[in-house]
């Protein structure tokens, strides 16, 4: 509806503009004589106010039918909070999840001094800043209400920056600590969780952590079990699947099958050998899917699990539907971040103006068109992934608007509304004053 | 004798008349062509150059006074006029809400907009909206505690077990200023048949938290390690249990009696890490230190809040910038009445504050009971 009347308008306005040229509405309508327009010889100033923001340009005539705009537009910072949950361990009811959080919740509260909740708040600016070069050509002899524009906007691509809201930071705190806590006691059943050494305190000899650790992967059981073929031992034992994190931040599923982009490795730091594979699940065909295992003995003799490829260069690493799991960073940080592709943004657009003074001097426009900017832009979350050979957290970049689905809503009305932006769309209203 | 004196007098003023004749056809003629004023303006702008110079050489170092002359000359020389001037505009009709003028505003309150509406020959009513964009500032604080030689290390060691990150040695601020306010206004034209001048009074509604500063997301990580910290620390300070049985823990077992009370002198030894701020002076003359409070949501806040409706008093002159009168620009100049002192509650008294960015209408807002306005004012009239 609304494109037919746009579309009406216009056609509206380039029917009557030759005709009015000549009709009654001549006096008014017509702009400054034509005949005294050569090249650079008047200067106009402008405000402007449209999609891309507050602007300003300043004018001169090329020729006759040529006018260069050049300026800037300026969007202010709109201000946007999403909002995620708290996933505790993986593929588990919400009210399990509820429970269990709750009660370590309430446990923490007497240490750290305040309760984390399960939830996260974002805070999320977006703003854009073009320079902008711009040619009016005006088609029609005589007549400098209609134009037609080409040119070009140059600016900043990365648009929308969003991070972890200082108020929701202390729900980041308390699970980035337990996750901590948790990765300790899942890279290593018996030793201590507690820096205790680092803090200067000698622990008892004979203390085992065995208990606490146990406690900790508690945290991280998925539900799941699997059959791991022990080479070491020549039998194959029953164990739970333990998640990744054990507290994450959930934000959709993932709308096709991710494949790794390199080999991806996990807590490799530690001089490994003895690798051997350990069956993580089954394919679509019900195949067993293994992956690298590499560990070190214990003085017992017996294998300590550290680390070792997670995912080989090209494997598939998210299925279609799985959960998209952020999970805090190295600073207890999520990010969300909007990118354009194109620094240089070829601009095309119609308008139309009227002088609104008796000297006509000042008049007043209004311009439509579409500013390309290299398709879709991108809204990246990073997807935490293990480590690579040097032992560097390694992130997998998923953009929300082509690998994700059902988001929460609080995310979704963006990337929908930046999901019907292959072009961004100009309208602008302009009020110009000559100056000489 | 005296019929010859007759003659040449007659003479003369025939030649006069002439004289004037021509005098008052040139006049016709100039201002016809609308230049009269630059021929009478003469005098005028000869009078404020002087007046600028004198006023330069005289107050060149003191350019504050200089300025404020300036303008005073300017408005001046500006006030003795007449309807022909060029800068005269136009008497509105004898009524109320006649004509509507609208107008873009650019000044210390912000960008905004006003529509404007006659009140008879007296005055004019102002009704718009203004917005100021966002201002920041950044500054930090060190992170204090006694011995950070001996202990800083430890502290380190206990967050990365306890919060999941090493702490850093300062805490980041990020303060956002913001107003925005609804604005009605009376221009009063007190010079009869000159509407060039003008006396404002009027009120800004709007904006309450004109400052809001609160830690960086990733400072908040030194933030949770200090409260925890300091929490666990005023167990051992009291010699309360600590529960740890969420980390398997049994704390009724005696190794775990013989760690905890381990970690408790350690923590004592080690003592408080705080947040400096600043210092204040207390009514005994004693001069201590004021640390920084985290709330119950573990962030470092700081507000300044005003009232919500801000009476306004100023002055403003304005002039066409058209030949047909309808479109003017105008500066306007008063200042907002906060209605009593900003409310800072964090720095409130405060001396040698620790943050060397935190802007001074923050860090002493309680000596500034006035917000000033200039602002430039394009207006266009509609109908």
């Amino acid at each position: 509806m609304v494109k037919k009347h746009i579309i009406s308008l216009i056609s509206c306005m380039l029917l009557t503009t030759p005709t009015m040229a000549e009709g009654k509405f001549h006096r008014f309508l017509t702009t400054q004589s034509v005949s005294d327009r050569k090249w650079f010889n008047h200067i106009d100033v402008a405000g402007t106010i449209g999609t891309s923001g507050l602007g300003f340009d300043i004018a001169f005539p090329m020729s006759e039918w040529a006018q260069l705009r050049i300026g800037g537009a300026w969007m202010p910072y709109l201000h946007f909070d999403p909002s995620f949950g708290i996933e505790v361990a993986e593929n588990l009811p919400k009210d399990i999840q509820g429970s269990k959080f709750n009660k370590i919740a309430d446990e923490m509260q007497s240490i750290l001094g305040t309760r984390p909740e399960l939830n996260v708040k974002m805070e999320g600016d977006a703003s854009m800043s073009n320079f902008k070069c711009l040619v009016d050509i005006f088609p029609i002899k005589k007549n400098r209400n209609f134009h037609v524009t080409v040119g070009f906007y140059y600016g900043n691509t990365d648009f929308i920056t969003a991070a972890v809201s200082p108020y929701s930071m202390r729900n980041m705190t308390a699970i980035g600590a337990l996750n901590s806590l948790y990765k300790k006691a899942l890279s290593d059943k018996t030793a201590s969780v507690i820096d205790a050494e680092g803090m200067g305190i000698t622990i008892p000899e004979g203390v085992s952590f065995e208990n606490t650790n146990k406690k900790l992967r508690e945290w991280g059981e998925t539900g799941k079990t699997v059959k791991n073929r022990d080479d070491l031992y020549g039998k194959e034992v029953e164990n739970k699947l333990h998640s990744e994190n054990a507290f994450s931040v959930a934000i959709g599923h993932y709308s096709h099958n991710i494949v790794a982009k390199e080999d991806i490795y996990y807590d490799y730091s530690a001089e490994l050998d003895n690798p051997y594979n350990e069956q993580i699940g089954t394919d679509n065909q019900g195949n067993p899917v293994y992956r690298e295992v590499r560990y070190q003995l214990d003085e017992n003799g017996r294998p300590i699990v550290k680390g070792g490829i997670r995912y080989h260069k090209g494997e598939l690493m998210h299925k279609s539907g799985d959960p998209i799991r952020m999970a805090p960073d190295e600073n207890n940080q999520i990010s969300v971040s909007g990118r354009g592709w194109w620094k240089f943004k070829p601009y095309i657009g119609v308008g139309y103006s009227v002088p609104i003074t008796k000297d006509k001097r000042t008049t007043l426009g209004i311009d439509a068109g579409i500013t390309i900017w290299g398709g879709t832009p991108a809204i990246d979350v990073k997807v935490p992934l293990g480590q690579d050979a040097a032992g560097n957290a390694v992130y997998n970049t998923i953009n929300l608007v082509k690998d994700a689905k059902s988001m929460p809503n609080s995310v979704d009305k963006y990337v929908k509304l930046v999901k019907l932006l292959p072009v961004m769309p100009e309208i602008s209203i302009r009020i110009a004053q000559r100056l000489w | 004798m005296s019929k010859g004196c007759e003659l040449l007098s007659k003479g003369l003023k025939h030649k006069f008349k002439g004289l004037e004749h021509k005098i008052s056809r040139g006049k016709k003629y100039f201002s016809s062509r609308g230049k009269l004023f630059f021929v009478k303006d003469k005098i005028n702008k000869n009078a404020i150059f002087f007046f600028l110079l004198y006023f330069f050489r005289t107050f060149a170092p003191q350019m504050k006074r200089f300025i404020i002359l300036t303008i005073f000359c300017t408005f001046a020389s500006l006030l003795k006029t007449s309807a022909e001037k060029w800068y005269s505009l136009e008497q509105p009709n004898n009524g109320y809400f006649n004509h509507v003028d609208g107008a873009f505003t650019a000044g210390t309150t912000g960008l905004g907009f006003d529509l404007a509406f006659p009140l008879k020959n007296w005055g004019r009513l102002r009704v718009g909206g203004v917005w100021r964009p966002r201002g920041k500032y950044s500054d930090t604080y060190a992170v204090h505690m006694d011995n950070p030689e001996a202990y800083w290390g430890q502290f380190s060691a206990f967050a990365s077990t306890f919060v999941g990150v090493k702490p850093e040695k300062y805490i980041e601020m990020e303060g956002k200023s913001s107003m925005n306010h609804f604005k009605m206004l009376i221009d009063i034209f007190p010079i009869k048949n000159h509407r060039n001048f003008h006396v404002t009074v009027g009120f800004f509604w709007g904006t309450h938290d004109y400052v809001t500063a609160t830690n960086t997301p990733i400072s908040s990580n030194t933030i949770a390690a200090i409260k925890t910290y300091n929490t666990i620390r005023q167990k051992a300070l009291n010699n309360e249990d600590i529960d740890l049985s969420f980390i398997g823990i049994n704390m009724q077992s005696e190794d775990a009696q013989e760690i905890k009370q381990k970690l408790y002198n350690k923590l004592i030894e080690m003592g408080e890490v705080s947040i400096p701020l600043g210092e204040k002076t207390d009514e005994n003359g004693l001069t201590h230190v004021v640390n920084a409070t985290i709330n119950d949501k573990d962030v470092i806040e700081v507000k300044a809040t005003v009232n919500r409706f801000k009476p306004y008093i100023g002055a403003g002159y304005e002039i066409p910038i058209t030949k047909d009168k309808r479109t003017t620009i105008g500066v306007d100049a008063g200042i907002l009445i906060w209605g009593g002192k900003p409310k800072v509650k964090v720095f409130e008294g405060l001396s040698n504050v620790a943050g060397q960015n935190t802007p001074g209408y923050l860090r002493s807002a309680d000596k500034y009971p006035v917000y000033p306005e200039a602002s430039i004012r394009i207006s266009q009239r509609i109908w």
